[in-house]
């Protein structure tokens, strides 16, 4: 296990591709931080890679970025077992953990309640409406538009550590 | 006939709110346990009076308040659909037989009034999250152009003040020269200046060069003619110089009556009629004596 928190390239990469109408915007930041491509083979500082992501929703607004959560999701590539809304949300940590390393980069969880309602507990770092695009994004993928709900043990943007959400369909 | 007997009435009730109370990340943890079981007390008193009655407007009370006291601290739909399922639930285990249908039926009118007033009250909390976004989008938008007004009005004064110079170019005689469009706004500066200075430095005439104007019309004119007024009043006289052929013609088409007031042709003019005035005039300077040999 890596010793650093980092995250991926590739999942970087697919985060980017997202935002290709604000291609400006991310030049820039990119730029910014000495950083002139995203290498989909390597691993960057998490933190940096989550000050991007909030950097980007200051700049870009929330929905821009759950825009991109949504795409990110939707173009991933999934082992044939994942053939449902429901199984690709009880993926949702798994996936995570193939795009972020290290001792402390979080992670996502994933209950059901019944058939058609999971308890999402997200405590990856970056923003909570990233982490809705996602959600919606697993979902869509199987034609699914859920009720996604967020709890009330507070919001990592307001400095809680976990974000909880209850997605119905 | 009662739906439950004391005992089994205490149970469910004690069954439900455990319940509540174990859902994580929900607003029943976060109000507690007394506030949750009056919920589920008050649900069930509403589901035997509808049921003695064979009506539904307990049901509708409870709802009601429920929604009142929760959704203010963040109840979901989920979790007003979870308090439904579980009282249904433990309601249905405890019941007799021959109640099951009325009781199915209370509880398809409890959810379809909670969904209905849910939505209601989320719609209603969405406009107006919504008007107020855009009364803060306006009142940003207007606190930004009220700055712009002001950096502009005080640019627009700056530009004022230094377009209406007055010279005093010899004693008791003051040089204005006008430059730019001359409207009632700066008139009204001028005037306020002029009779300032007029006053402050004793002047006895105040020559008006207009050369500079691009049009001198009715209402030029006019605020001249008003000008000259007041100046008189404090005992000076206005000279208006450096009118152009043009606005000549203009002035005569139009009918303005300019004859109170003195005109002259150039600033020199002026200046030497100012002089005369004042019983001075302009020699040339005597040649410096040759040093003798």
């Amino acid at each position: 296990m890596s010793s650093k928190n980092e995250y991926s390239g590739a999942a970087l990469s697919s985060f980017i591709v997202a935002l290709s109408k604000s291609q400006v915007t991310v030049d820039k930041l990119l730029a910014d931080a000495g950083i002139d491509r995203i290498d989909p083979d390597a691993w960057y500082d998490y933190d940096w890679a989550v000050s991007f992501f909030f950097k980007i929703e200051e700049l870009l607004g929330s929905a821009t970025i759950a825009q991109v959560g949504r795409s990110m999701i939707e173009a991933a590539t999934y082992p044939p077992e994942i053939d449902s809304a429901k199984a690709l949300l009880s993926g949702l940590g798994h996936w995570f953990r193939l795009n972020a390393r290290g001792p402390d980069v979080g992670d996502i969880t994933c209950e059901f309640e019944d058939d058609y309602t999971a308890v999402i507990d997200n405590s990856a770092r970056g923003p909570c409406s990233l982490n809705v695009g996602i959600i919606e994004g697993a979902c869509a993928r199987y034609g699914v538009t859920p009720l996604i709900e967020h709890g009330t043990t507070g919001c990592k943007d307001d400095g809680a550590p976990t974000c909880i959400y209850r997605v119905s369909w | 006939m009662k739906p439950f007997d004391q005992d089994g009435r205490a149970e469910l009730i004690a069954a439900v709110t455990e319940r509540l109370l174990r859902r994580s990340a929900s607003v029943f943890q976060d109000v507690g346990e007394p506030r949750c079981r009056a919920h589920v007390e008050a649900a069930v008193a509403a589901l035997e009076r509808d049921l003695d009655s064979d009506s539904c407007e307990a049901a509708r009370a409870s709802v009601v308040s429920l929604l009142d006291e929760l959704m203010a601290k963040g109840l979901n739909f989920s979790d007003l659909r979870f308090f439904s399922r579980k009282l249904r639930e433990q309601v249905r285990a405890a019941v007799p037989e021959d109640l099951a249908l009325a009781v199915e039926d209370w509880f398809y009118e409890h959810l379809s009034v909670s969904t209905m007033q849910f939505m209601v009250r989320r719609d209603d909390a969405l406009v107006n999250e919504a008007a107020k976004r855009g009364v803060e989008h306006f009142e940003s938008q207007l606190a930004e152009l009220e700055e712009a007004l002001e950096e502009k009005t005080q640019l627009l004064e700056t530009i004022r003040e230094a377009s209406t110079p007055i010279a005093p170019v010899v004693s008791g005689i003051l040089v204005v020269p006008l430059v730019g469009v001359f409207d009632g706004f700066r008139a009204r500066l001028l005037t306020e200046k002029l009779l300032t200075e007029i006053s402050r430095v004793q002047a006895r005439v105040a020559i008006l060069d207009i050369s500079g104007v691009p049009l001198f019309d009715t209402d030029a004119a006019q605020l001249v003619i008003s000008l000259a007024r007041s100046v008189r009043l404090l005992g000076a006289e206005v000279f208006l110089v450096g009118m152009s052929a043009n606005s000549a013609r203009t002035i005569v088409a139009l009918g303005i009556d300019l004859s109170n007031l003195t005109t002259l042709g150039t600033l020199q003019d002026g200046l030497a009629k100012a002089l005369a005035t004042q019983r001075l005039k302009i020699v040339p300077m005597s040649r410096p004596r040759r040093a003798e040999k």
